[in-house]
């Protein structure tokens, strides 16, 4: 007979009487995605790093605040947003948003796309991205948090420390900026 | 309409194609646009993270006295996971203090003991050794002897803030900094004097005894054949360097 898996709430009760091992399946499972909006925020991979560190700890010794039976992630989130808002680095030196290098040279639609076509969807890719980098660090890190993180509104607005009306309006208005970027603004 | 990129004279433009339909629909057309382009990001590789900690959370009723050393080190409590070290690169503040640039913290001692020494009044802490405190960190709420130097004490409005250790250099290794190779380390000056800031979560090493534990972000310094180690996040804004 296989063994259930572990809930969350149960990783989340075990972590709160102090058993580190939950701690840290409860934040592994989370990792990547606190790494990436840390980055986001942050705008640089030190900083990044160094926020989710920080952020991790902070978790950790703040166990005992966490509300039973809310969901884990969009807290940690908050907790890592923060420090790396703490870190955000000069817009100067923020990295920029990249493509991965085999990505532009695959065609979108398979190997029977046209070649044209699979060039012109590569530029959109690069001139898309080209207009991610004109916006504001706000405007970015509400479109970065909620479509190239997939998180949800909720998720989103504990990241950034908004309230979720806030997310809908800033992430609309962001969308219009980046169109206006794109030269499509009416 | 499509999404049709057009070429200006320069090259690649940012001007596209105006396409044709209600500003909702348009918006929503951009925001998948965006949800596609997420799985082409290179996103940078999730550096290897310590998650787990060996000390049980606080718990809001059962808070230790403030006064508690151990509740400073809480962050040293964390078990990293064991790994080879792997030098990448060494920085030397003076011949006592050496940062070694590392992929990979050591595992440091669960619960270890801060041995900052023996409770001593300031007074006696300042006939020890002529110290040259800035402003900020001129009235410790504690100070301890140690057979190399002493260590200052400075509390929070919620415990430990900061702890700033002066040693006495003799020629010999005081403190190894093992730091990871992405965090930041920045050349700084206290009063100036010349400092080195390490702005991460680091693995310090005292030579001299005490041996290794977790570190939060620390200002080093030396003045005067003295080495000062201050221990904080806040370690910029109270020692007022630049």
């Amino acid at each position: 007979m296989s063994r259930p898996l572990t809930s969350e709430a149960d990783l989340v009760e075990r972590a709160q009487r102090g058993d580190g091992d939950a701690y840290d399946q409860l934040v592994r499972a989370h990792q990547d995605i606190a790494f990436r909006t840390a980055w986001l925020v942050s705008g640089s991979s030190a900083d990044a790093e160094d926020a989710a560190q920080e952020a991790f700890v902070k978790g950790w010794r703040a166990m005992a605040r966490f509300r039973p039976g809310a969901p884990f992630r969009p807290w940690l989130l908050a907790i890592v947003a923060n420090e790396a808002r703490n870190r955000r680095r000069s817009a100067g030196r923020r990295e920029a948003l990249v493509l991965r290098a085999a990505a532009e040279r695959r065609p979108l639609d398979g190997a029977a796309s046209p070649l044209e076509a699979a060039v012109l969807r590569s530029e959109r890719r690069d001139i898309l991205l080209a207009a991610l980098e004109c916006l504001s660090d706000d405007d970015r890190a509400v479109l970065g948090c909620r479509h190239l993180l997939g998180l949800g509104e909720e998720e989103t607005a504990a990241a950034l420390g908004l309230r979720r009306g806030t997310v809908k309006s800033r992430t609309s208005r962001a969308l219009e900026r980046l169109r206006g970027e794109l030269g499509e603004a009416p | 309409m499509t999404w049709r990129p057009r070429r200006g004279a320069s090259g690649q433009t940012l001007t596209w194609r105006r396409r044709r339909g209600a500003p909702g629909r348009i918006l929503n057309d951009l925001a998948r646009e965006l949800e596609f382009l997420a799985a082409e990001v290179d996103w940078p590789d999730t550096p290897q993270l310590a998650t787990r900690a060996a000390i049980p959370p606080r718990r809001r009723r059962a808070r230790r006295p403030r006064r508690r050393v151990a509740i400073a080190i809480a962050l040293a409590a964390l078990v990293l996971a064991t790994a080879a070290l792997a030098a990448t690169g060494v920085i030397h503040l003076s011949s006592g203090v050496t940062i070694h640039r590392v992929e990979r913290l050591p595992s440091v001692d669960p619960a270890p003991e801060l041995a900052l020494g023996r409770p001593v009044a300031f007074a006696e802490a300042q006939k020890l050794l002529t110290l040259k405190l800035p402003p900020r960190l001129r009235r410790p709420d504690a100070a301890y002897a140690s057979d190399v130097g002493v260590n200052l004490l400075y509390l929070g409005p919620r415990g430990p803030h900061a702890v700033l250790a002066v040693l006495r250099e003799d020629g010999a290794g005081l403190i190894d900094k093992l730091v990871y190779t992405s965090t930041r380390i920045r050349r700084v000056h206290v009063e100036g004097a010349r400092g080195i800031f390490i702005a991460g979560v680091h693995v310090v090493d005292f030579l001299y005894g005490p041996g290794r534990r977790l570190s939060q972000p620390t200002l080093l310094w030396t003045r005067d054949g003295l080495t000062y180690r201050l221990e904080s996040r806040d370690a910029l804004e109270l020692a007022s360097a630049r």
